[in-house]
């Protein structure tokens, strides 16, 4: 499944290094700098 | 011939005038002596490094930080080819294009102008072929490699032939300090070594070829005392100077390593494309993974285990399995040609009582957006096709954060200052690299460049150079 560029840019940006930010159908999430599928 | 300026004939005369022994240099004089043209190649330094010579290097650097500019390149026979890398790419054909609007990276001639001396250059730098640029299965990166060059030490390698030659008279510790010109033509320039001895040299054309700092130096200095009277709009003399900035930006996990193909160097490189590059409004940009020993990778992956548990356990199973491995993630790109970053003479001056160079360098915001988003690119890639994860340092994933503290910086290459353009409003050389307004003189190297790219700039520099030798030999009748 893919995810536009400007959504996951937007997320990447206003996530808090700290806080896990769930977005798009939960598919991708930034966990203290790491990029993750939801399910990891 | 290679001697001594001190030992040389008190009329110096020569059909082209070659300032400077390194890449650039070297090549272009090699190239016109094979076609019996009499040059005349003069060395600023010697055989050997000198303290005496290397310290007119020495220079003020205000911006970003940067490198002590006497220890970034080196001036003595070969030039900086004395201690390079031997990275090896060309430039990609949307290099010498506009990427973003408003942005100054288009050159006047495109990639088809430099494509006829890539077999030459190749044959020169003794690299094995290019491998094409591999499609990945996302439209936003591909794959690329680079050949290595062993690297070739041009004084050393060919020092020899130099010698030799019938064409060639290469004058050691020859520092240019003046021009006398007139109607438009240099008609002679004025070289001296550490012990006070001159010499004019005659020619019919000159070219500097000093590298991406001094040219501009040079230049600048020509212009300030006279030597430059007919050079058109030569305020951006040393402007639009670049490097590529060069930094650290987290780590891999690979969980699928046949996915990857890691070079001889434990290197894979990905690049983004040409449709990235136009919808994210980015420069270019090359991301290269570095594998990391045991002991380090499963730093990373505990790392990984305390945000994504489920994920982080299996991972280091498959590390212990040896079907999982982790990469250091960093990248050099291509930086912004901007007017503010320039080769400027400062107020010290070096043994010769020529100005020492004042360098501004500084990354602009369109440096930082190119990084960060190919770094997210990479990231994202990794997570769709489910081949590993991605730690990216802080400061790509926070608009608000400068570039870190410590980082590498740059590669090194100095490129701009000289830049190539279409007409003198935009540039200090023409696309022969002929110096706007003057009939015979010409500028060889990087400082050239309108942009850089991501690829390490010597193997672009040879091939303008052989381009240059080009040239100057339909100029001079009696070449064979």
């Amino acid at each position: 499944m893919q995810i536009s560029r400007r959504k996951f840019t937007q997320a990447l940006l206003c996530c808090s290094a700290l806080s896990a930010v769930p977005f798009v159908q939960r598919f991708i999430t930034v966990r203290r700098g790491w990029v993750l599928r939801s399910d990891d | 011939m290679i001697g001594e300026l001190a030992g040389s004939p008190q009329e110096l005369s020569a059909d082209v005038c070659v300032i400077g022994a390194g890449a650039a240099g070297i090549t272009l004089a090699r190239q016109l002596a094979r076609h019996s043209i009499d040059v005349i190649v003069c060395e600023a330094g010697g055989l050997e490094m000198s303290e005496d010579s290397q310290r007119v290097y020495e220079a003020e650097t205000v911006g970003d930080e940067y490198f002590p500019l006497d220890t970034a390149r080196l001036r003595y026979f070969g030039g900086s080819t004395n201690h390079w890398g031997g990275w090896c790419r060309p430039l990609d054909a949307y290099d010498f294009e506009t990427k973003v609007d408003g942005v100054p990276t288009a050159w006047p001639i495109g990639k088809d102008e430099l494509d006829p001396y890539h077999k030459q250059a190749s044959r020169i730098l003794e690299l094995k072929p290019f491998d094409q640029d591999e499609a990945l299965k996302t439209d936003q990166l591909k794959r690329v490699s680079f050949r290595f060059s062993p690297p070739v030490r041009f004084g050393e390698k060919f020092h020899k032939e130099l010698a030799g030659s019938e064409h060639v008279r290469v004058l050691l510790h020859a520092n240019l300090m003046g021009a006398r010109s007139t109607d438009g033509r240099i008609a002679s320039v004025s070289v001296r070594d550490y012990e006070g001895n001159i010499r004019d040299i005659s020619a019919r054309f000159f070219v500097l070829a000093c590298g991406g700092i001094e040219n501009s130096r040079l230049l600048l200095w020509l212009r300030e005392t006279g030597g430059l009277p007919f050079a058109q709009n030569s305020r951006l003399i040393g402007r639009f100077w670049m490097d590529h900035p060069v930094a650290p930006l987290g780590d891999v996990v690979i969980t699928d390593p046949d996915s990857f193909k890691f070079n001889q160097h434990a290197l894979d490189f990905f690049c983004p494309t040409s449709k990235f590059i136009r919808d994210n409004s980015t420069l270019n940009c090359r991301l290269y993974l570095k594998t990391t020993e045991y002991g380090g990778a499963k730093e990373v992956i505990a790392d990984l285990l305390c945000v994504a548990p489920a994920f982080g356990e299996w991972a280091m199973r498959q590390l212990d399995k040896r079907l999982a491995c982790v990469a250091q993630l960093k990248a050099a790109w291509e930086q912004e040609p901007t007017f503010y970053n320039a080769v400027t003479l400062g107020d010290a001056r070096d043994k010769f009582g020529i100005p020492r160079t004042r360098l501004f360098w500084s990354r602009s915001e369109l440096d930082r957006h190119t990084v960060s988003e190919t770094a997210k690119a990479f990231a994202q890639y990794c997570v769709d096709q489910n081949i590993g994860r991605v730690r990216l340092d802080e400061w790509l994933l926070d608009s608000e954060r400068g570039f870190p503290s410590i980082m590498e910086m740059a590669g090194r290459h100095h490129m701009g200052g000289t830049r190539m353009a279409a007409s003198a409003k935009a540039g200090v050389v023409d696309t022969d690299c002929r110096i706007f307004g003057t009939k015979n003189f010409y500028v060889a190297g990087s400082s050239v460049f309108p942009s850089g790219g991501h690829a390490n700039p010597t193997f672009s520099i040879v091939q303008l150079s052989l381009r240059l030798a080009e040239h100057l030999t339909a100029r001079l009748p009696h070449a064979s």
